[in-house]
């Protein structure tokens, strides 16, 4: 069959770029081994002294050497340098820093626990020159955001949000109130690999967008790359979000939760074995649904709508070379009255830290990761019952290789084997059913990398690494080829083919390169700029303006390429200010999309086991600006955001071919987050949001037909109007309940969210007057039209 | 999969309930269109008067009728018996009309052209004559109002039909109350094989929120009224045709998909030609049955 043919045809045209690239690169390898001399290594683990946490990310720098290294995720670090006596710093934002003079004769083992500061925020001196993360680090299009900073942005109904909170940073954006997941870098919402303790989550939100799945009590750290993707990740076009949990207290039981209007919290944590063994637990659910349910009558009295979580994580110190950690989720939202609608996400990750020797760090994380939604109305006589999932089973070894202070080599691989369920469903009427399942489509996403960050001379980091990923689309299956019919028509099958269990239909390989590198102009400043290339294997089905927890999510198939992004971005950053209090960035990038999916108009989504034939290929195009001012220091600190962006899209069929603008396309997207920590009792917290409307295609003409007055637009134009832009200002006040013992403070959150009441367009419809059907209007449909008033209580012990 | 509204609105009633959203007629500036032809060509194999009707679409907020295209040639040819039959414009408003006599009944399975000669232009379109199957029976229940699938307390009909088996069928199910078309906006009633989207439901029952819709949404029925109920045929073509323009009239908020023209399979003969005509042309099969409300 032809297609089988077309193997290897997204990999041909980039071999020659391999081939350059593969030179060069082990002709950068062979400099790790040129200078072999006598050195030793400086290694261990960097934690929270009160609660055993691992503090991701601190610094550990060499005065005398005037270098450094930083804690990996699992709060692992290692320096390897020539002998001597040195004095060795160790900072993390917010914790004191920490001093140690060692003399180098043999290799050491160092784990630190680190102190947090007893001052407030404003008061920390950020001085150590291994920090300036932000100037210093290789990495750019990066943003962090630890939980505290989230904490103090003003949030809908008064809770947390991480989800939410990362849609104020420059470069992401979302369609409007009620959307599901985030757009980066004018990229789709499925092109955001969303990983909680590397487990992907495939729907990332709870009642239809309105919070995320991940609860702020469990989260330790959020990591969002926009861009200069290392290739230890790979799968997603346009974004990785990378949520790490708590490991829980491995010092002494503690607790944490909150009481809101819509959903209370409760999380506790504690050692198994003290310092050795600690879980964490913590759940939510919300309660609408029974503060509504006196109200309702008739069918409605048997509502039922909320949503819970449950995420849990226990891990374990085996001895000073192996740790274990055993991490699950476990969401669910449901709606009913008389039908039945859930969906929900699990994930289960285990993850084996080992240390080889004080160079070589090992991680093996293997996960399981489902989504699923029900829908059901009737019962077998009269009725519809439909499910649909994806499941995930994954393994992935990673070795970081801390060569010497110059280099950290990571290679590794990953395996995933998709199984998706399209719909497993039936229909009955008048006593008698149909079964309308559609089969099982089965995916292996495969993938080696490794990449090498390392530092040329003083001024210059590289960060370079490739990564290959080998995808087959495996039986068993019945596949289809179509016809080619006028762009923009449903293509009709012109062959049928089965395949066996297991049976390989279709591969398709690609070679990701990744680049990074950071020019240091001065102490305080720098230049970065990147490249990468990702391929995406499976894709979101999805028509709506906002998508929704019944989108299908597909395979690439014989039909279905994968998707490609290149990104290129160039950045310059400075602070200012003598304790670094000001923390600026200016990023532009431009990313070039291939194999995005379309629709015909009219297509018909799910439960179509044609599906692929109201497809169309699209070609994609973003770019834009990025401005960046964050205050650290100060009573008053937070930051404002600034995206200048287009994200366009073509296909044959649609806008004549012409480019068009994507539907979540916003020209300018301003937010600004402000606190001022009034005194040690009172912060108060105000974030204001602007940006342009999205796009829609509104009519010129109207068309009488069958006594209908049908909206036309004549010129055949996709996407020629905006709707109304968006802003919003929130606001929130935060009281302290200050103890003696800092563990047991709690507070009162009392918020405003869309302060003056702006009714935002979700999207502006047209219809016929209902009293006179003669008359034709334009309407403005708004999700929220107020203001929205809580209080939550949060509470430690 | 086009959700029926009565469970949708239980769907999005949670957010209405811990929010508000809301709705407001805004004013808005739109591009000026080109004018075109309007076909609006749903022609059935009922033995009365058959009409077409051409107009020239006009600005979106021109609050008046269109006005009317006369003047055209208008014909519809069998495409296996090659018989044409001429529509005529007798009264000069662009309704083109045709009533065929005992001979010239048409025939379920055939394909039919229609050809309309306009300003110099011909254009063509295409459809089959698809079957469509016998109403079984309309059933009326009074009941209170219990919300939110029934807001209202008085008479609820129920259409009882069974799909044609072993075919993918596609019907526009249309009510008049008292005579009167209801074309309220938003209420085109489509239906695969008696059910929604997909070949699910193929040979079954129509299925009960399909049985159910032909007491509109938010409505009921009182004691005298006469209510009829028609089921026709489609081609797959008109049924997507419809769809849009069902999604373009009535806003689905949250989970809406973006509007995008509707359709057209009026196509201009010379395929060189600038001059575009839109709108629909369906040959359609029709059973038919009505009630009159009483206790």
């Amino acid at each position: 069959m032809n297609f089988r043919n077309n193997i290897f045809e997204v990999t041909n045209d980039v071999s020659g770029l391999r081939k350059t690239f593969l030179i060069s690169f082990f002709a950068f390898f062979s400099v790790l081994f040129a200078f072999s001399q006598q050195k030793y290594s400086i290694s261990g683990y960097i934690k929270d002294v009160e609660t055993g946490e691992t503090l991701i990310g601190a610094t550990v720098y060499i005065k005398e050497l005037q270098t450094g290294t930083a804690a990996n995720v699992y709060g692992f670090y290692s320096l390897t340098v020539p002998e001597g006596s040195y004095t060795l710093v160790y900072t993390f934002i917010g914790f004191d820093e920490v001093t140690k003079q060692i003399e180098l004769t043999e290799d050491i083992k160092i784990n630190l626990e680190m102190q947090e500061s007893s001052s407030t925020l404003d008061e920390v001196v950020i001085s150590s020159e291994g920090d300036r993360p932000n100037v210093k680090n290789v990495e750019m299009s990066v943003s962090k955001l630890d939980i505290k900073t989230i904490e103090k942005i003003p949030a809908l109904l008064g809770e947390v949000d991480v989800i939410r909170s990362i849609q104020l940073l420059p470069g992401v954006s979302t369609v409007g109130e009620g959307s599901s997941g985030f757009n980066v870098r004018g990229g789709a919402i499925d092109q955001n690999l969303i990983l909680l303790d590397e487990a992907p989550v495939y729907n990332s939100s709870h009642l239809f967008g309105f919070f995320s799945v991940f609860n702020p009590d469990a989260v330790s750290n959020v990591k969002l790359i926009k861009g200069g993707i290392p290739s230890t990740y790979g799968g997603r076009l346009s974004s990785i979000l990378d949520v790490r949990m708590k490991e829980g207290n491995s010092k002494k039981f503690a607790g944490e939760g909150g009481v809101g209007v819509i959903f209370s919290r409760l999380a506790l944590e504690g050692p198994i074995i003290k310092n050795k063994a600690s879980f964490i637990v913590a759940a939510r659910r919300s309660y609408i649904d029974i503060l509504a349910k006196p109200f309702l009558k008739g069918d409605l009295k048997d509502s039922k709508f909320y949503f819970y979580d449950l995420t849990a994580k226990v891990n374990a110190t085996l001895n000073d070379n192996n740790r274990l950690f055993l991490s699950g989720y476990f969401g669910r939202d449901v709606f009913g009255a008389d039908f039945g609608f859930n969906w929900g996400n699990s994930t289960v990750t285990l993850r084996w830290n080992h240390v080889f020797n004080k160079k070589l760090f090992f991680n093996a994380t293997a996960f399981y990761s489902n989504y699923d939604y029900r829908l059901e109305v009737g019962d077998d006589t009269e009725g519809f019952n439909w499910k649909s999932r994806i499941i995930n089973y994954s393994i992935k070894p990673e070795f970081t290789w801390y060569a010497n202070p110059n280099n950290t080599v990571k290679f590794g691989g990953q395996s995933l084997l998709y199984n998706f369920v399209p719909g497993t469903a039936s229909f009955s009427s008048g006593g008698v059913s149909n079964d309308i399942s559609l089969p099982d489509k089965y995916a292996l996403e495969s993938s080696v990398y490794v990449s090498n960050e390392q530092k040329v001379g003083a001024l210059i980091t590289l960060q370079y690494g490739v990564r290959q990923s080998f995808y087959q689309y495996l039986g068993e299956s019945v596949i289809y080829e179509f016809n080619d019919p006028e762009p923009g028509m449903r293509k009709m099958v012109t062959n049928i083919d089965s395949f066996e269990q297991w049976e390989t239909i279709n591969t398709y390989n690609n070679f990701e390169p990744r680049f990074s590198v950071k020019y240091q102009l001065n102490e305080v400043s720098s230049i970065k700029a990147s490249y990468n290339r990702m391929a995406q294997y499976i894709h979101l089905i999805s028509n709506t303006t906002a998508s929704t927890p019944l989108d299908v999510w597909t395979p690439s198939t014989n039909n279905i390429k994968p998707q490609i992004a290149d990104q290129v971005a160039l950045g310059y950053f400075r602070n200012f200010g003598e304790n670094d209090d000001y923390e600026t960035s200016v990023e532009t990038y431009h990313k070039w999309l291939q194999n995005q999916i379309d629709y015909i108009d009219g297509a018909s989504l799910l439960l179509n086991p044609f599906l692929e034939g109201d497809l169309l290929n699209a070609k994609g195009r973003a770019y834009g600006v990025e401005f960046y001012v964050k205050k650290n220091t100060g009573k008053l600190n937070g930051w404002i955001s600034y995206t200048l962006a287009r994200t366009e899209r073509k296909v044959d069929g649609i806008n004549q071919g012409n480019w068009y603008a994507n539907r979540f396309d916003k020209l300018h997207n301003f937010n600004i987050v402000g606190n001022y920590d009034f005194s040690k009792y009172v912060t108060f917290s105000a974030s204001f949001v602007f940006s342009t409307g999205t796009p829609a295609t509104f009519p010129t003409n109207r068309i009488e037909l069958q006594g209908y007055i049908i909206p036309h637009n004549s010129e055949y134009k996709r996407n020629n109007y905006r709707i109304p832009p968006y802003h919003r200002l929130d606001l929130s006040v935060t009281l302290y309940r200050k103890k003696e013992n800092p563990k047991n403070e709690s507070n009162w959150v009392f918020s405003l969210y869309n302060t003056y009441g702006r009714r935002n367009p979700f999207s502006i419809y047209f219809q016929q007057n209902e009293d006179n059907p003669q008359v034709t209007e334009a309407v403005r449909y708004s999700i929220l039209g107020t203001v929205v008033v809580a209080a939550t209580y949060n509470f430690k012990f | 999969m086009i959700v029926n509204r009565k469970y949708y609105f239980v769907w999005i009633l949670p957010i209405l309930l811990a929010l508000t959203s809301c709705e407001d007629v805004i004013d808005i500036n739109l591009d000026e269109g080109t004018p075109q032809l309007a076909v609006d060509a749903f022609i059935t194999n009922e033995m009365k008067t058959q009409t077409i009707s051409l107009s020239i679409t006009s600005p979106y907020f021109e609050n008046s009728a269109s006005p009317r295209a006369t003047g055209a040639t208008v014909k519809l040819i069998d495409g296996f018996t090659a018989q044409e039959y001429l529509f005529t414009d007798v009264t000069n408003n662009g309704l083109y009309n045709w009533t065929p006599s005992i001979s010239e009944q048409l025939t379920v399975g055939n394909i039919y052209t229609l050809s309309i000669t306009y300003d110099g232009e011909q254009y063509q379109a295409q459809s089959i004559l698809n079957p469509t199957p016998p109403i079984d029976s309309i059933s009326v229940l009074y009941r209170d109002a219990e919300p939110p699938n029934y807001p209202e307390t008085g008479y609820y009909a129920s259409l009882y039909a069974f799909d044609i088996a072993g075919r993918p069928d596609f019907y526009w199910i249309k009510t008049y109350l008292n005579g009167q078309f209801n074309n309220s906006p938003g209420s085109i009633l489509i239906s695969q094989d008696g059910a929604f989207e997909g070949d699910a439901s193929d040979g079954l029952l129509f299925i009960p929120p399909i049985r159910e819709s032909i007491t509109p949404f938010g409505t009921v029925y009182n004691e005298g009224d006469s209510l009829k109920v028609e089921i026709m045929s489609l081609n797959f073509n008109t049924y997507a045709f419809l769809g849009i323009a069902q999604s373009q009239l009535s806003n689905a908020g949250l989970f809406a998909e973006p509007p995008v023209n509707v359709p057209t399979n009026i196509f201009n003969v010379d395929t060189t030609s600038e001059v575009l005509a839109i709108g629909w042309f369906n040959m359609g099969a029709v059973s038919a049955d009505g009630i009159t409300i009483q206790p």
